[in-house]
C-alpha cells in the first residue's frame, strides 16, 4: 500500500504548493528550463511557432517520460510522470492566468506586454479576454488528471514486472 | 548517476525569480496631432527597414492608444535618418470601434505600466508594424462616454426654467445627443448632425428661430465651460472666466463676423465656438476623452454620487453646477443689449468689451524652465546602455555630460499645481545615453514669469511660460464680473459679489481687446 499513498501523498503536496506558493521549488525551476528551452527549439522551425515552443517543451519532457516508463511497463514512473505532466499544467494555468494582468516577472526582466507568452498567444487568437476562463479549465485539467492517476494507483497497485 | 546531480545541480542554479528590472517600462501612449487627419499611417517592418516610412500598411485613428516598443534589428532599434525612432506597438484602444468598456481597459493598462519595471524598451518578436514616435503622446485621460440612459424621455424637466434652458435640457435627454456620443470619434461633427435631427423632431413644438437661438447657447455653453478652468466650478472667478469666453464668442459672431474665426452668418455662435483652430478643446481627441460634447444634463445624471453608480456623479453634478450659474448672464451675453453687458460686467466700458476676442490661459502655454540648465523636451529618442535599448518619448530630461554617441541625462519630471511649477530631477535610466542627434541644447525664446510679457513684478515666481505673438498686440483688460459665488464644489449658496478677471498681472487668464 505504501506506493499509491507515497503517490497521494506526492499529488497532495503538488496541489497545495500550488495553491499556497503557485510555485513548487526545484520542480518549477526545471520546468522553466524545459520552458525557456523550448522557445529556441521551436523557433528553428519556425518564428510564428516561437512562442509556443514553452509550453509545448515543458510538456513534452513529462509527457515523453511517460511514454517511456509506459512502453517499459513500470507503472510508479508512469504515474509521477502523469503528476508531473499535472503539475506542468498547474504552473502553465498560473502563466495563462496572467496574460492580462502582467504579475509574473518574466525571465531577463522582458517587457511582459511584448513577452509574455499568453499575451501574445491569446492575443493572436483573439482570446485574451478570456485568460482567467482559459486558465480555470487547465487547472480543472491538471486536477482532473491527478485524480485520475492516484484512482488508477489504489486500483491497480501492483507493478506489472 | 553522475549525470542525475549534474542535472540536480543545474536545476538548483537556476534563478526562481528573476534579477531586479531597472527601468520603467513604455507608457500607454495616445495617436494626437491636433486638428490634424483622422488616419495616422503605420507601416510594415520589412518594408520600412527597405524604404523607410514611404508605403503605409494600414492606417490607426488619432485617440487610439499604444504601448510602444523598439524594433530591434541587427543589434538597433528602428529609426529614421535623423535618429527618431519608429516604434512597434500593442493597441490598447482603438479609438475606431471603442465601446464604454474601452475607460476600464484603459485605465486598468495605464496603472499596470506604471507599475512596471523592466530590463530594456524592446518588442517581443510578434509585432510587425510601426508608427512615428511623435504621433504619440503620453496622455493620461481615458475615453469618454455618458453612461448608458436608463429610459429616454421627452417630458418637461423639473431643473428647467423655461424658454432656451428647456430645449437645450430637452436636447440633451434625447436620443439623438445619446447617438451623438456613441462612438468616440467624430464627435464634433456628430453633434452637428446631432442638433439637426433633434430640431426636425421638435420643430411642431418651437419655432425655428427659437430652435436655432438654443442650438447656438448649447454650444457656446459647452465652449464656455470647458475653455474654462474646470477645478475652479462654481467660485466666482470660474462664472466670471465662463462669461468671458463667451464674450468673446459673441463678439467673433457679431462684431465683425469673420471666415478666419469659424462664423459663416451673423450671429453664427455655433460655428465661431467650435472651431477648432481658436477653441481647442474641440480637436478631434480631446473631444474623445472631455465629455465636451456629452449629454452632461441629462435629468439622470448630476444626482448625489452613489457607491457603484458606475460614473462619475460628481463630475456631472458640477457640469450641471456650472452650466446653471451662468445660464442667464450668457443668454444675455449672446442675445442681450449694450445694457446688459454693461450690467454683467460692470467697470469696463462698452467699447472695451466688444473688441475683446482674445484671452490667455497662461498655465496651459508653453512651459520653460529658465532656472534650470539643460533642460530639453524630447519628443522622441533612443537611449541605450550595452545591449539594453530605451524609448525616451514626449517628456523632459536634464542632459548630463557628453559621452560617445550621445548624453548622460537624468528625468525632468513636472507636477502643474495650482499657482506653479513643482519640477524633480531624478535618475530613472540609470547609465543610459540618448542619442546626440535629438539634443539641442537651445534656450527658450520669450520665457517670462507667468507669461505675463511686462509691467508686473512678483516676490516669487511659481512658473514660466512662453508667450504667443498676439498677446503684445492688443490691450490687456481686467474685467469685472458681478456672479454669484457658489464654491468650487458647485455647493455653496451663491452670495453676489464683484470680481475681476485679467489685468496686466492676473497670472491664470487674461483677456486681450482689439487684436485684430
Amino acid at each position: 500500500m505504501l506506493p499509491p499513498l507515497l503517490l497521494t501523498c506526492l499529488a497532495g503536496f503538488l496541489l497545495i504548493g500550488h495553491v499556497l506558493w503557485g510555485w513548487i521549488p526545484i520542480l518549477d525551476s526545471a520546468n522553466l528550463a524545459f520552458h525557456e528551452a523550448g522557445h529556441p527549439l521551436f523557433g528553428l522551425l519556425s518564428d510564428r511557432i516561437t512562442v509556443y515552443g514553452g509550453t509545448a517543451m515543458q510538456l513534452l519532457i513529462p509527457a515523453a517520460c511517460a511514454w517511456e516508463f509506459y512502453r517499459q511497463e513500470r507503472r510508479w514512473g508512469f504515474y509521477v510522470s502523469l503528476l508531473w505532466i499535472a503539475e506542468n499544467l498547474l504552473n502553465i494555468s498560473h502563466y495563462l492566468a496572467d496574460a492580462r494582468a502582467h504579475r509574473l516577472p518574466l525571465v531577463g526582466d522582458l517587457d511582459p506586454e511584448f513577452f509574455h507568452d499568453w499575451t501574445e498567444i491569446l492575443s493572436r487568437w483573439g482570446l485574451l479576454n478570456q485568460d482567467t476562463v482559459l486558465a480555470w479549465l487547465v487547472r480543472f485539467g491538471a486536477v482532473a488528471l491527478m485524480v485520475w492517476t492516484v484512482k488508477q494507483a489504489w486500483l491497480f497497485p501492483t507493478e506489472n514486472r | 548517476m553522475k549525470k542525475y546531480w549534474l542535472f540536480m545541480a543545474l536545476i538548483l542554479m537556476l534563478p526562481t525569480w528573476p534579477a531586479t528590472a531597472a527601468i520603467p517600462a513604455t507608457s500607454v501612449m495616445t495617436l494626437y496631432r491636433f486638428n490634424g487627419p483622422l488616419e495616422i499611417p503605420y507601416y510594415d517592418v520589412e518594408s520600412f527597414r527597405r524604404s523607410g516610412p514611404s508605403l503605409p500598411a494600414g492606417y490607426l485613428t488619432q485617440g487610439s492608444s499604444v504601448i510602444p516598443c523598439l524594433v530591434i534589428r541587427d543589434g538597433t532599434p528602428l529609426t529614421d535618418r535623423n535618429g527618431t525612432p519608429y516604434v512597434g506597438f500593442r493597441v490598447v484602444v482603438d479609438a475606431r470601434t471603442a465601446t464604454p468598456a474601452a475607460t476600464e481597459r484603459f485605465e486598468a493598462v495605464m496603472r499596470q505600466r506604471q507599475a512596471a519595471a523592466v530590463a530594456n524598451h524592446h518588442c517581443g518578436p510578434g509585432v510587425r508594424h510601426l508608427l512615428n514616435v511623435r504621433h504619440l503622446y503620453d496622455m493620461e485621460k481615458a475615453p469618454f462616454f455618458d453612461p448608458p440612459p436608463p429610459s429616454m424621455s421627452s417630458a418637461i424637466h423639473s431643473t428647467s426654467r423655461g424658454g432656451l434652458d428647456r430645449i437645450v435640457r430637452a436636447f440633451h435627454n434625447s436620443p439623438q445627443c445619446q447617438a451623438a456620443n456613441r462612438q468616440l470619434v467624430g464627435r464634433r461633427n456628430a453633434l452637428q448632425s446631432a442638433w439637426n435631427q433633434f430640431i426636425r423632431s421638435v420643430q411642431a413644438q418651437w419655432s425655428e428661430a427659437v430652435l436655432q437661438q438654443a442650438k447656438h447657447l448649447d454650444y457656446v455653453m459647452r465652449t464656455a465651460i470647458f475653455e474654462g478652468h474646470l477645478d475652479r466650478g462654481c467660485n466666482a472667478y470660474g462664472s466670471c472666466e465662463r462669461n468671458i469666453i463667451a464674450l468673446s464668442i459673441r463678439n467673433r459672431g457679431r462684431e465683425g463676423c469673420s471666415r478666419h474665426w469659424g462664423c459663416r452668418y451673423a450671429g453664427d455662435y455655433q460655428g465661431v465656438a467650435s472651431q477648432v483652430s481658436q477653441y481647442n478643446i474641440w480637436d478631434e481627441y480631446l473631444t474623445q476623452v472631455s465629455g465636451l460634447t456629452a449629454c452632461f444634463l441629462r435629468d439622470d445624471l448630476g444626482g448625489p454620487s452613489r457607491p457603484g453608480a458606475g460614473y462619475n456623479a460628481e463630475y456631472y453634478r458640477r457640469l450641471q453646477g456650472m452650466y446653471a450659474q451662468n445660464l442667464d448672464a450668457v443668454q444675455r451675453i449672446l442675445f442681450g443689449n449694450e445694457q446688459d453687458l454693461r450690467q454683467i460686467f460692470p467697470n469696463t466700458s462698452v467699447a472695451e468689451l466688444k473688441s475683446l476676442r482674445h484671452y490667455y490661459h497662461a498655465p496651459a502655454m508653453g512651459k520653460c524652465f529658465p532656472h534650470h540648465d539643460r533642460v530639453e523636451y524630447i519628443s522622441g529618442a533612443v537611449a541605450r546602455q550595452g545591449g539594453n535599448f530605451a524609448l525616451i518619448a514626449n517628456t523632459r530630461i536634464q542632459v548630463g555630460q557628453p559621452t560617445l554617441g550621445g548624453y548622460y541625462f537624468r528625468d525632468f519630471l513636472l507636477r502643474q499645481d495650482e499657482e506653479r511649477d513643482v519640477t524633480r530631477i531624478v535618475d530613472l535610466y540609470p547609465g543610459f545615453v540618448i542619442d546626440g542627434r535629438k539634443v539641442s541644447l537651445r534656450t527658450a525664446s520669450h520665457c517670462v514669469p507667468y507669461g505675463i510679457p511686462q509691467g508686473c513684478r512678483f516676490n516669487s515666481v511659481g512658473r514660466y511660460r512662453k508667450t504667443p505673438s498676439w498677446l503684445s498686440a492688443g490691450r490687456p483688460l481686467a474685467v469685472s464680473c458681478r456672479v454669484h459665488d457658489r464654491g468650487a464644489q458647485c455647493q455653496g449658496g451663491g452670495g453676489v459679489g464683484t470680481v475681476t478677471v485679467g489685468g496686466a498681472c492676473d497670472t491664470q487668464m487674461r483677456p486681450v481687446a482689439g487684436v485684430r
